[in-house]
């Protein structure tokens, strides 16, 4: 599904924040990418939905070499990965509804259609009662349910999140993790970044450990530490 | 169809969600194109006083009273072929006469002077860059001419000051158009940064470059209308009341601020606004997208 071969990003500063990434991740498989702040977890996420370019390697995606897209076929490749935010990145001033109806209506989906899946995808992360609500009035865990509805509306084969439970309480994180396992078994490859060690040790997936940009470990059913 | 109704929408819900930049936005958009109409205004008077003033240049050429009728055409053609001339009129004796006794209809003239003492004439216009001296002097000599008579010194001095008046004029406008399309595409584009981060979660949910584009755009159109028909109405209030009192009181100063001359400003003003309000969207929205991802 997604294969990563020597890639290797150096930033404008000369801050080399992946150095020689090999990875293959399977169709269906949970991911998960620990490491200290800095060791290139968030920028290896933005590498797959294009939101940052590598300066050496290949990223394949359904054997497709993402950074060989044009410009103009960036927003489909996109649509076909939903991406969770720390921050959850909503439109403010939009309601929950809005907000996931917009993602459906950039891939020009029918009204009637975007109502139905806006409800269901809402059922699915428990918020259906919040429809009509903006995102400054939920809570952070609240918000991060949204945000993850709006990443899956579309069902997108991936899902990839960043920090998902970095700014929640732990019961939170609790139910957002497991939404995302939810979400993996409805046949979505899922790679989450964190550096949340009880959650990792909990819910027991494939871990790929990063350090200074490299991969240091990569274990199916690991755990946080060796 | 359906999508540029959603586009619509999005632009309505935008300037709504974002209703004191909006109306901050228009009310600059409204007031920088108030002070450029003023100017606009200000020129458009200069030219009219401009066009009027050298419509004064003239010289009456004052025939013989001998002058027999080949002669007239003589000087006729002498007149017509004079490069310096750009407009002749013949003024029978007769012609003369009649105007005389209009203009001083309220004397009775006719009392006083019994028969017709005035010669035949040509009222000749000068082109604007000529000498009017000069050319009285030269048309004295035509053989048939008695004298000349003409505003002197003072014609040629005012035909100096109104090409500088004009020259400035239009610099000026020049100058202040650029200002206000600069200060149009920087109000949108305040409107468009404040909103970036909507334009990043945009394409972040795999909206195209043009489905981001076209709310601004049509946003920045609304912008544009909305601030150029505030500053015309508020404009022809201002100078409507202006130019009334103007003429109240100054009966024959030949103040513009009406007809087709100030239609085309009107038009202009709402034209510039929502040409700029558009660009300016669009410059400020190609730039966030370009930046972001």
């Amino acid at each position: 599904m997604i294969t990563i071969q020597n890639l290797i990003k150096i930033h404008d500063n000369g801050f080399k924040a992946l150095d020689d990434i090999n990875l293959h991740i399977n169709k269906n498989e949970f991911v998960y990418l620990v490491g200290p702040s800095g060791s290139g977890k968030s920028t290896l996420l933005n590498m797959i939905f294009r939101a940052e370019r590598p300066s050496d390697g290949r990223i394949l995606i359904d054997k497709y070499d993402i950074n060989k897209l044009r410009a103009d076929q960036v927003p489909h490749l996109r649509r076909n990965i939903g991406v969770i935010f720390q921050d959850f990145k909503l439109l403010e001033k939009r309601t929950v509804y809005e907000n996931l109806a917009f993602a459906l209506r950039v891939m020009h989906v029918s009204r009637s259609s975007i109502r139905r899946q806006v409800s269901q995808v809402l059922e699915l992360v428990g918020l259906h009662e919040k429809m009509h609500h903006l995102p400054t009035e939920l809570s952070g865990g609240e918000q991060q349910r949204i945000c993850i509805a709006r990443a899956i509306v579309n069902n997108p084969p991936i899902l990839l999140a960043d920090e998902p439970t970095g700014s929640l309480d732990p019961d939170t994180s609790w139910e957002i993790m497991k939404l995302l396992s939810k979400i993996n078994t409805r046949n979505t490859t899922v790679v989450v970044a964190t550096h949340n060690k009880s959650i990792v040790d909990d819910i027991r997936k494939r871990v790929v450990a990063l350090e200074n940009g490299k991969i240091v470990r990569d274990k199916e059913l690991g755990m946080y530490h060796e | 169809m359906s999508n540029l109704i959603f586009f619509f929408q999005e632009a309505l819900i935008g300037i709504r969600r974002s209703a004191l930049m909006s109306f901050i936005s228009i009310a600059t958009i409204s007031l920088s194109l108030i002070v450029f109409g003023i100017f606009l205004l200000f020129t458009i008077n200069i030219h009219n006083i401009s066009n009027i003033l050298q419509s004064k240049l003239e010289i009456r050429v004052y025939l013989d009273s001998a002058a027999t009728k080949k002669e007239v055409k003589q000087v006729n053609k002498a007149l017509e072929t004079n490069p310096d001339i750009v407009k002749i009129a013949f003024i029978s004796k007769k012609e003369a006469w009649q105007m005389l006794k209009t203009k001083l209809s309220h004397i009775n003239i006719v009392k006083w002077v019994d028969k017709n003492p005035l010669p035949n004439s040509f009222n000749v216009h000068v082109g604007p860059n000529a000498n009017v001296q000069d050319v009285a002097k030269k048309l004295e000599l035509i053989p048939g001419v008695s004298d000349t008579f003409f505003l002197g010194d003072i014609a040629t001095k005012i035909n100096g000051t109104i090409r500088v008046l004009k020259i400035f004029g239009i610099v000026l406008v020049s100058l202040l158009t650029f200002a206000t399309l600069l200060t149009i595409i920087n109000t949108i584009h305040l409107t468009v940064i404040a909103r970036n981060k909507e334009i990043t979660i945009m394409q972040l949910v795999g909206a195209t470059d043009s489905f981001i584009k076209w709310p601004f755009l049509i946003e920045g159109f609304i912008f544009g209308v909305l601030g150029s028909i505030t500053s015309v109405l508020i404009l022809k209030q201002v100078v409507f009341f202006l130019g009334k009192k103007l003429m109240e009181n100054h009966p024959f100063f030949p103040f513009v601020y009406q007809g087709q001359m100030v239609s085309l400003m009107i038009w202009s003003i709402v034209a510039l606004g929502a040409i700029m309000g558009v660009f300016g969207a669009l410059l400020s929205v190609s730039r966030s997208i370009k930046s972001n991802l």
